[in-house]
């Protein structure tokens, strides 16, 4: 079956365009939830979502309706999600240190477990997809002093985490 | 050493989905083309139907009861709007027609003086169910899942759970399995 045009793409490119995408989200839902189980069931939900909306199929729409499932998933399960901030910005300073390899000895996988799915996502937002301040605080609907605010706090615990202090 | 934003990605490109998982998800986007001529409700029963037949297979039993047992509280602690609401029962029947089986009323609703309110389609672990609420004599609302009993869904005993403030029991009945999310007492 043909699939419904992505913005941008043409029909011949799909396949290969909609596993980049599919794949995307489901690092998006990764850094949200931190479980690999959990994330396919959120990319799958807002699959559907999508599907049942109309929604078209673009990344800014698939990882807000992802991000929605999320908060529609869990929040009623009283879990921590999204603390509230502070709106100061902070002064962002050599917030890309030199570090030993934290990847492969699994320090850095811990430590990104410990921190909460709001820091998570902030990071993957600007670290993985090179997303602006600007656009991270349109996704998640903040304001941009309190994503800049999150990122600087969240490198420093996961500085602090990875005992490179 | 190396840059930790350069280790953070490099932790993050090795993120992928299952290949099961992404085909899946290809399905989905693929069934959703005819939308003209389909209703939204039959496109979703058929993404519901092409998950249910991939991820029978790729689940094991091992954490099958657990992973129903968590999407069974979440789904009580949801309480998302129902798509049919009804008076009796056998309305159900008549209305959830892109179940692929006739939901059947358990005995216990009657034991137990619960009433029907409404229902939803919805996945269980991949498969499509009806989900359907209930409340009981006291007026609390109870969520029961039905779906067929059938692949890697057949290997799952009686047994109960609790998950997030909910109280989830596993049972079978009349070649269904019957899935109840209720407050924990």
């Amino acid at each position: 079956m043909p699939i419904r045009p992505i913005e941008g793409l043409q029909p011949r490119d799909l396949p290969d365009e909609v596993d980049a995408l599919l794949i995307g989200g489901y690092r998006y839902a990764f850094s949200l939830t931190h479980d690999a189980a959990e994330a396919e069931d959120l990319v799958q939900d807002a699959c559907l979502a999508m599907l049942s909306s109309g929604a078209p199929w673009d990344r800014a729409y698939f990882y807000a309706t992802i991000r929605n499932r999320f908060i529609d998933r869990y929040r009623r399960n009283r879990r921590v999600l999204f603390v509230a901030l502070e709106q100061e910005q902070e002064q962002i300073s050599d917030l890309n240190w030199d570090s030993p390899d934290v990847l492969r000895d699994g320090r850095l996988h811990r430590a990104l477990g410990t921190l909460n799915p709001a820091e998570r996502e902030t990071l993957f937002l600007a670290v993985v997809e090179g997303y602006t301040a600007e656009e991270i605080a349109t996704l998640t609907a903040r304001p941009r002093g309190t994503i800049l605010s999150l990122l600087f706090r969240t490198k420093k615990k996961l500085r602090e985490l990875l005992g490179l202090t | 050493m190396r840059k930790i934003d350069e280790q953070i990605r490099d932790y993050y490109s090795q993120q992928r989905p299952s290949a099961g998982a992404l085909a899946r998800m290809n399905q989905i986007i693929a069934t959703g083309s005819p939308r003209r001529s389909l209703s939204r409700l039959y496109i979703g029963a058929a993404a519901a139907i092409v998950i249910a037949i991939v991820t029978l297979w790729s689940l094991s039993s091992s954490n099958l009861t657990e992973t129903l047992a968590r999407q069974a509280a979440a789904g009580y602690n949801q309480k998302q709007e129902l798509e049919f609401r009804v008076q009796k029962y056998t309305d159900l029947q008549t209305k959830m027609k892109s179940l692929d089986f006739t939901p059947v009323e358990p005995a216990m609703v009657t034991e137990m003086h619960m009433r029907v309110i409404g229902a939803r389609y919805t996945t269980l672990s991949g498969a499509i169910a009806a989900q359907i609420v209930y409340v009981d004599a006291h007026g609390v609302p109870c969520t029961l899942y039905e779906v067929r009993s059938i692949r890697q869904l057949a290997k799952i005993g009686s047994g109960e759970r609790q998950i997030d403030g909910v109280h989830v029991s596993f049972w079978r009945e009349k070649g269904l399995l019957m899935v109840l999310a209720r407050p924990i007492a």
